[in-house]
């Protein structure tokens, strides 16, 4: 299986790209597409639906391509996968939960393939990570599943994903890999470190969190950190200050899983969590890792080459406060784990990720960096 | 930076050396971007941690200091229960004073419980030694007579007719010994009555034991009130082993429940004195005993008025008594309650009223 990267700020570069990379008789069958919400989606698909190239599709809060970190541009990794190996399905969640479409895609992964692998991109700003597991893995507790939550830029109004159907602001969009064809592997990594003393959610729905030891959510971020910037109805100025600081919450299987603020509401001071902090649940205050992070990470994700030695496609669901901690670092860290197996890598910036990570269950994070590595067996 | 790129673009050098000057000031430039983040996010981290770290030192600090609350307010508690034991340790002390003098009280009263139920058989003793007493005294006046026979017969050197006389006075004389021994034993029997109980156990026979505090009962009511007239029987097993007992103790027991059903048959009798039924009531108070598996019971069984309903609750209350002031003191059955169960037995009553009582000791057999 043979990948190939194409990089624009513009649409128009990526059609001249694509001509270019197709003239040595490359037939790619699927783009794994990610843009900026300032790009036009429609465009793109009708591109590359005209190409007969099958779209797996999100926007982003920053994109990344091999070695490079950029903003408001478009990541093309093109892949001429078996048309037979992989399938492609649209979950529309305005009218369904996202626990039972993602229960139904399990259903079907498993009709599909003897042993399928899953990797997920989601839109929405309001959902629940959390559930898209759960709907997976009490359904097919063994799926291997990865993927990450789109973003607008940090701007709060809307997230996307898109393929060939069209582009959903409610949606859940899978690619189902068969197992036996092509080896899906990924881990997923963090870094942060708790600080401070255990505190407990005393009020709590879903990923909303009213209070914290008994007062609102949103003071509590705002005294620890004293931060004076904050104003009500912006939620964009909590995702930006933040989300560098993440709650850490040990669930009750014993994960343990960051939980970072993403917006705020200014009325009942209450935080919207990118996942579910369940009421009464113990959580730490965490701060960003020293700069030796990307250098841990790098160690981590090697440790897979003893399970995929070589690799055909690289794929990095990274979360958007890892790029708000790291800043112009993102690219070392990015170059680096691609020098691991040399291949092309595509991923983007989030606002939650799907993995596990070492000595854990697959599950719903923030402030991680989930790998998927692709690689097509003979 | 650009004006450095416009720089290097007018220089007059090789487009290979111009290509990497300018990928070395990329790389110049990237790092700078890299170490000017890295200040920033130093700073920008050292102040959140140190925010964070200054809170939850306070709030350690607040927690620390509502623990130190605590520990006053439980120092505080300690001492005012220190203070509340202290109080109770004294009342303790004076409750225990109270105990001691009540018990010595309540030693005394069981004691003169001794003498008064000593008193109702005095006149018993007095009977039961009388005769006795009569045998010695007629067989030593007999004896005397006898050895003035005697001389006479040895005067005449009737050595023969002597001898006979001499065999007659030994036997006297072991008569006068065989009652005077009866008598001491009753004495003996008497003082054990009265002594503090040495409560030893030991192998008794309880059908001697019953008779013989029966009929001292019973003399003693005969002398002490000319008109008393009651029937006594006794039914007892042939075969009863002897048991270990305090034979003061359960003696005392007997005692009461005969005085108290002769006393029973006595007060029935007066109430019949003015009716007809005078003529067709026969006063009578039976003891019994048999013996159970692994138990023996005795009975005491009276004809008498039995006891009424609304105080059958209360008889063994102590000092409760239905006797006119001076005649009980209320302890006799409470007493007999008690001994029975330190013997590991029991006490019960049937009663019917109008009709009789029975009163049952049951004493295990080991």
């Amino acid at each position: 299986m043979l990948a190939k990267n194409i990089f624009g700020y513009q649409t128009e570069e990526i059609k001249t790209k694509f001509q270019a990379v197709t003239e040595d008789g490359f037939k790619p069958t699927l783009a794994i597409v990610f843009c900026s919400v300032v790009q036009d989606r429609n465009e793109l698909i009708a591109f590359f639906s005209a190409q007969n190239v099958d779209i797996f599709g999100a926007t982003t809060a920053g994109e990344i391509l091999d070695n490079e970190v950029t903003e408001k541009s478009i990541v093309v990794m093109l892949l001429d996968i078996k048309k037979a190996h992989y399938r492609l399905l649209m979950q529309d969640t305005t009218h369904s939960s996202t626990y039972e479409a993602c229960s139904n895609l399990a259903d079907i992964a498993q009709k599909t393939y003897h042993h399928p692998s899953l990797i997920v991109v989601s839109s929405g700003l309001t959902i629940d990570g959390e559930h898209i597991v759960k709907g997976v893995c009490d359904t097919a507790p063994d799926i291997p599943l990865y993927g990450g939550l789109a973003g607008d830029d940090l701007t709060m109004k809307a997230t996307f994903v898109f393929s060939a159907e069209g582009e959903y602001s409610n949606a859940i969009l899978c690619l189902i890999i068969d197992g036996d064809k092509i080896n899906v592997q990924g881990l997923a990594t963090s870094g942060w470190d708790s600080i401070g003393i255990e505190k407990t959610i005393t009020k709590s729905e879903g990923n909303v969190v009213y209070t914290i030891d008994d007062e609102p959510a949103v003071d509590v971020f705002i005294k620890y950190f004293e931060f004076k910037g904050y104003v009500d109805n912006r939620p964009e100025v909590v995702a930006m200050n933040f989300a560098q600081y993440p709650l850490q919450l040990t669930k009750e299987n014993g994960n343990v899983v960051l939980r970072s603020p993403m917006m705020a509401d200014g009325e009942n001071r209450s935080l919207i969590f990118g996942g579910g902090i369940p009421q009464g649940s113990k959580v730490k205050f965490s701060v960003p890792p020293g700069f030796e992070l990307v250098d841990n990470t790098t160690n981590e994700i090697s440790s897979l080459k003893t399970t995929i030695p070589a690799a055909d496609a690289i794929i990095m669901f990274s979360c958007k406060a890892r790029h708000l901690a790291l800043g112009p670092m993102t690219s070392t860290e990015a170059e680096q784990i691609r020098a691991i197996w040399d291949k092309p890598l595509i991923g983007f910036f989030t606002y939650g990720e799907i993995g596990h990570s070492k000595n854990s269950f697959c599950d719903f994070h923030n402030e991680t960096c989930s790998m998927v590595i692709l690689k097509e067996k003979n | 930076m650009e004006a450095l790129v416009k720089l290097i673009m007018k220089l007059d050098i090789s487009e290979e050396d111009r290509l990497l000057l300018l990928k070395e000031i990329k790389s110049v430039k990237k790092q700078l971007e890299i170490a000017e983040f890295k200040y920033l996010r130093t700073l920008m981290d050292k102040n959140a941690i140190t925010n964070v770290l200054n809170n939850t030192i306070s709030e350690l600090e607040q927690k620390k200091l509502l623990i130190e609350n605590a520990r006053n307010e439980i120092t505080e508690n300690m001492l005012a229960l220190d203070e509340q034991n202290r109080v109770i340790a004294i009342k303790n002390e004076a409750l225990n004073k109270t105990i001691l003098k009540l018990k010595a009280t309540q030693n005394q009263l069981i004691q003169s419980e001794k003498m008064a139920s000593l008193g109702e058989v005095t006149a018993g003793i007095a009977h039961e030694i009388q005769n006795p007493l009569n045998f010695v005294n007629n067989f030593s006046e007999l004896s005397k007579e006898l050895i003035v026979e005697m001389n006479e017969e040895l005067a005449v050197g009737n050595w023969q007719l002597a001898k006979e006389i001499a065999g007659d006075v030994e036997q006297n004389l072991e008569k006068i010994n065989h009652h005077g021994k009866r008598a001491a034993d009753i004495v003996k029997g008497m003082l054990q009555h009265s002594r503090t109980s040495s409560g030893q156990k030991e192998p008794t026979d309880i059908n001697a034991l019953a008779d013989e505090y029966l009929r001292l009962a019973y003399h003693g009511l005969r002398a002490k009130d000319k008109s008393f007239n009651a029937d006594f029987k006794t039914d007892f097993e042939p075969n009863l082993p002897k048991i270990n007992v305090i034979p003061q103790d359960i003696g005392r027991v007997l005692l009461n429940l005969i005085n108290n059903a002769f006393y029973a048959v006595t007060e029935q009798s007066k109430l019949f004195q003015s009716s007809e039924l005078w003529k067709s009531y026969q006063p009578l108070v039976a003891v019994s005993t048999i013996k159970l598996d692994d138990r023996i019971q005795i009975s005491v069984k009276d004809n008498g008025h039995g006891i009424p309903p609304n105080i059958l609750d209360k008889i063994y209350h102590p000092f409760f008594t239905t006797k006119p002031t001076g005649q009980g003191t209320g302890l006799g059955l409470s007493l007999s309650y008690d001994i029975a169960k330190a013997h590991g037995g029991e006490l019960r009553v049937e009663t019917k009223e109008g009709e009789g009582t029975i009163f049952t000791i049951e004493v295990p057999v080991t």
